[in-house]
C-alpha cells in the first residue's frame, strides 16, 4: 500500500523491545518513508531539528511510573508543533497508551503489529495530518503576515485622515468666537475621521456677522474634499462681497449654487445661512434644504425657523427665501447636522425634533450642555457626520 | 448599502424605483450609469419612486432623486411622482425641497377610490388626479407580483459593472 512520502523518526528511548522497532522500521523503509531510528532523547532532539520528519514513531517502554515513558512526548510536541506522533505500547503495557494521547500522541498501535495494513492505514493518516497541520501553520503565518501589513496599511491610512482632517480643523473658524456680546460656538464630531459638515462665520466690513453651517452629501473623505471649496467661497465672499453685489443671504446661496454647479460635484450641498445685524436687531437667513431645522430661542418662545428650500450644487436656477427676524437683546439660534437624528433614541423623526426643541426650550443651549445631554462625548462609530453650532447673545 | 435594496421594474414606459429598508447608497457611477440608460429608454413615460416601505434613506440617495427629477424634467418635461406614506421619510422630502420637484402623493395604496381628494397645487385637478390614480394603478400591478417585476438595481448594476470590466 502506498502510505504517501515523507520523513520518518522513529524514536526508541529502551533498548527493550529491539526487535520490534527493527521490524516496524525496515517494514516503513520498504514501504518509501526514508526512516532515522534515534534512541537517546538528545539524538531525538538535534534530529527533528536537521530533518524536519513529518512523523514521529515513539515506543513506550514499561517502567515503574506509568508516566515515565510519555514525559519526553511534551518535549518533542515543544519543538515540533506539526509533527504527528504515533504511540506504540507493547500488548502487555496498553495502559501506557492513555498518559501518552494525553502528553501529545496523536495515534497509537500495539505491538507485536499483527495487522500491517492497520499500521499503513494510521501512517497515511498520520502523514496527512502532518501535512494539513504545517500547510495550516504556513498559511496561518501567510495570513499573520497579511494582517500585519493591513493593520499598518490602515495605520498610515488613518494617520493621512487624521492628518486631512488637522487641515479641515485649521478650516473651521475660531471656537468660541466673540463679536461683542454675541458668541460663536461649534462642535463637529464627524462619522469616519474626515467631515462632510462644514461651519463658518466671519465679519463683514459692516460689522455685520455672516454664518452658514452645510452638510455635504456623503460623508468621509470624498465629502470633507467640498468643504475645501466651501471654506473657499466663504473666503472670496469676504474679500469680495462688495464687488459680487450679494444683497441678502438668497442671493449668496444661489452665488453658492452657481460656484457648487460649475464644479461639477457628485455631492450636493444643504445649508442654512444667516446673517446677524446687531445694530439694526435683525437676523436675516436663508435656508438651502438645510435639516433639522434652525432654532431660535428668546425669552419669548423657542421655535423652529422654516426648513426646505433646494439643496445647493444640484438645480440650475433654483430661487430661495428671505426671511428676516427681529432679534430682541438676548436670544440663542442652534443648529445640528441631521446626523443627530442618528444617535437619538426617539421613534419617529418628529419625536426627535420635539426633543431638540425641548431640549433648547428648557435651557440647554450651548455646545456643551447639548452635547452633554445628547451623549455626544461618547458617540463612535455614529453612521453619519454630527455638526453643533449656537450664536448666542447675552443681555 | 445597509438594510436597505433599490429595486426597479417597468411597466408600459413607466418606470418604477423602490426604496425598501434602509437605503444608503454608496454606488455613485453606477447609480449614474443607471440614470443615464433610464433617461435613453425610448418608451419612457414617466417615472415613479416608491417610498412606501422605506424606513431611511441618506442624503446621496436623496441626491440621486433629486437628479431623477432634474432628468425627467430636461428631458421630458415630466414631473416624476413620490409616493411617501412614511411621515419620517416624507419629512425629510420637504426638508429637501422637494415638494417644488416631484408630484409627493402620501396616500396609502389602498385607498385609491379617495383619491381625488388628495391636495395639491400648481396643477389643474385633472390632471393631477390622472397623475395619481396611474401612479397608484402602476404599483399595484407590480406589488401582485412583487418578486417577479422588480429586480435588485444595486445587484444587476454591479453585475453590468463587473461584466464590463472584464471585457
Amino acid at each position: 500500500m502506498n502510505v504517501g512520502s515523507g520523513e520518518l523518526l522513529i524514536v526508541a528511548l529502551s533498548a527493550s523491545d529491539q526487535d520490534t522497532h527493527k521490524e516496524v522500521m525496515n517494514y516503513l523503509v520498504d514501504s518509501g518513508l526514508r526512516s532515522t531510528l534515534v534512541t537517546t532523547e538528545e539524538t531525538c532532539l538535534t534530529k527533528i531539528q536537521d530533518l524536519s520528519p513529518d512523523l514521529i514513531i515513539y515506543f513506550l517502554w514499561n517502567s515503574t511510573s506509568l508516566l515515565d515513558s510519555s514525559e519526553f512526548i511534551q518535549t518533542i510536541k515543544t519543538s515540533a508543533p506539526d509533527v504527528a506522533i504515533i504511540a506504540i505500547a507493547q500488548f502487555s503495557d496498553t495502559k501506557l497508551v492513555q498518559p501518552a494521547l494525553v502528553k501529545g500522541a496523536d495515534d497509537y498501535l500495539i505491538s507485536p503489529i499483527a495487522d500491517y495494513a492497520l499500521l499503513d492505514h494510521i501512517v497515511a493518516k498520520n502523514l496527512r495530518l502532518s501535512k494539513e497541520r504545517s500547510t495550516r501553520m504556513i498559511e496561518g503565518q501567510k495570513l499573520a503576515g497579511l494582517n500585519q501589513q493591513l493593520e499598518e496599511s490602515l495605520r498610515v491610512l488613518e494617520r493621512d485622515q487624521r492628518a486631512g482632517f488637522e487641515v479641515q480643523l485649521a478650516m473651521l473658524p475660531k471656537s468660541p468666537y466673540k463679536v461683542g456680546d454675541v458668541t460663536f460656538t461649534h462642535k463637529i464630531i464627524p462619522s469616519v475621521i474626515l467631515s462632510g459638515d462644514f461651519i463658518d462665520y466671519f465679519k463683514f466690513a459692516d460689522d455685520r456677522l455672516l454664518f452658514y453651517i452645510a452638510d455635504v452629501s456623503g460623508h468621509g473623505a470624498s465629502s470633507a474634499f467640498v468643504t475645501v471649496l466651501l471654506k473657499n467661497l466663504s473666503q472670496r465672499l469676504s474679500r469680495e462681497y462688495e464687488r459680487l453685489g450679494l444683497n441678502c443671504t438668497a442671493a449668496i446661496l444661489e452665488w453658492f449654487n452657481q460656484e457648487l454647479l460649475s464644479s461639477e460635484l457628485a455631492q450636493h450641498v444643504t445649508m442654512f445661512m444667516g446673517i446677524v445685524d446687531v445694530d439694526r436687531g435683525v437676523l436675516e437667513y436663508s435656508n438651502a434644504a438645510h435639516f433639522p431645522g434652525t432654532i431660535f430661542s428668546s425669552k419669548e418662545k423657542t421655535e423652529f425657523l422654516e426648513i426646505g428650500g433646494l439643496p445647493l450644487g444640484l438645480y440650475e436656477n433654483p430661487s430661495y427665501e428671505t426671511n428676516v427676524l427681529e432679534l430682541p437683546s438676548q436670544f440663542t439660534l442652534v443648529m445640528f447636522s441631521d446626523g443627530i437624528f442618528d444617535v437619538m433614541q426617539q421613534q419617529t423623526l418628529k419625536a426627535k425634533e420635539d426633543f431638540l426643541l425641548g431640549l433648547v426650550e428648557d435651557g440647554t443651549c450651548t455646545v456643551g450642555s447639548l452635547s452633554d445631554h445628547l451623549g455626544l462625548g461618547v458617540v463612535k462609530d455614529a453612521p453619519d457626520d454630527i455638526a453643533l453650532f449656537t450664536i448666542a447673545r447675552a443681555a | 448599502m445597509a438594510n436597505g435594496k433599490l429595486l426597479v421594474a417597468e411597466k408600459d414606459g413607466v418606470h418604477v424605483l423602490k426604496f425598501v429598508g434602509d437605503v444608503r447608497v454608496t454606488l455613485g457611477p453606477t447609480i449614474d450609469a443607471f440614470l443615464t440608460s433610464l433617461l435613453e429608454t425610448e418608451d419612457f413615460k414617466s417615472v415613479i419612486i416608491d417610498l412606501t416601505e422605506t424606513k431611511g434613506i441618506d442624503s446621496t440617495s436623496l441626491g440621486f432623486l433629486a437628479k431623477i427629477s432634474i432628468g425627467a424634467q430636461d428631458s421630458f418635461g415630466i414631473v416624476p411622482t413620490i409616493v411617501s406614506t412614511n411621515d419620517d421619510i416624507t419629512r425629510i422630502l420637504l426638508s429637501m425641497g422637494f415638494d417644488q420637484v416631484f408630484l409627493i402623493i402620501r396616500e396609502p395604496l389602498e385607498s385609491t377610490v379617495k383619491m381625488g381628494e388628495v391636495p395639491f397645487k400648481n396643477m389643474p385637478e385633472e390632471d393631477l388626479r390622472k397623475k395619481v390614480l396611474e401612479a397608484h394603478q402602476v404599483l399595484m400591478q407590480l406589488n401582485e407580483d412583487n418578486q417577479n417585476t422588480f429586480r435588485d438595481l444595486v445587484v444587476a448594476l454591479q453585475r453590468e459593472q463587473e461584466s464590463s470590466t472584464v471585457h
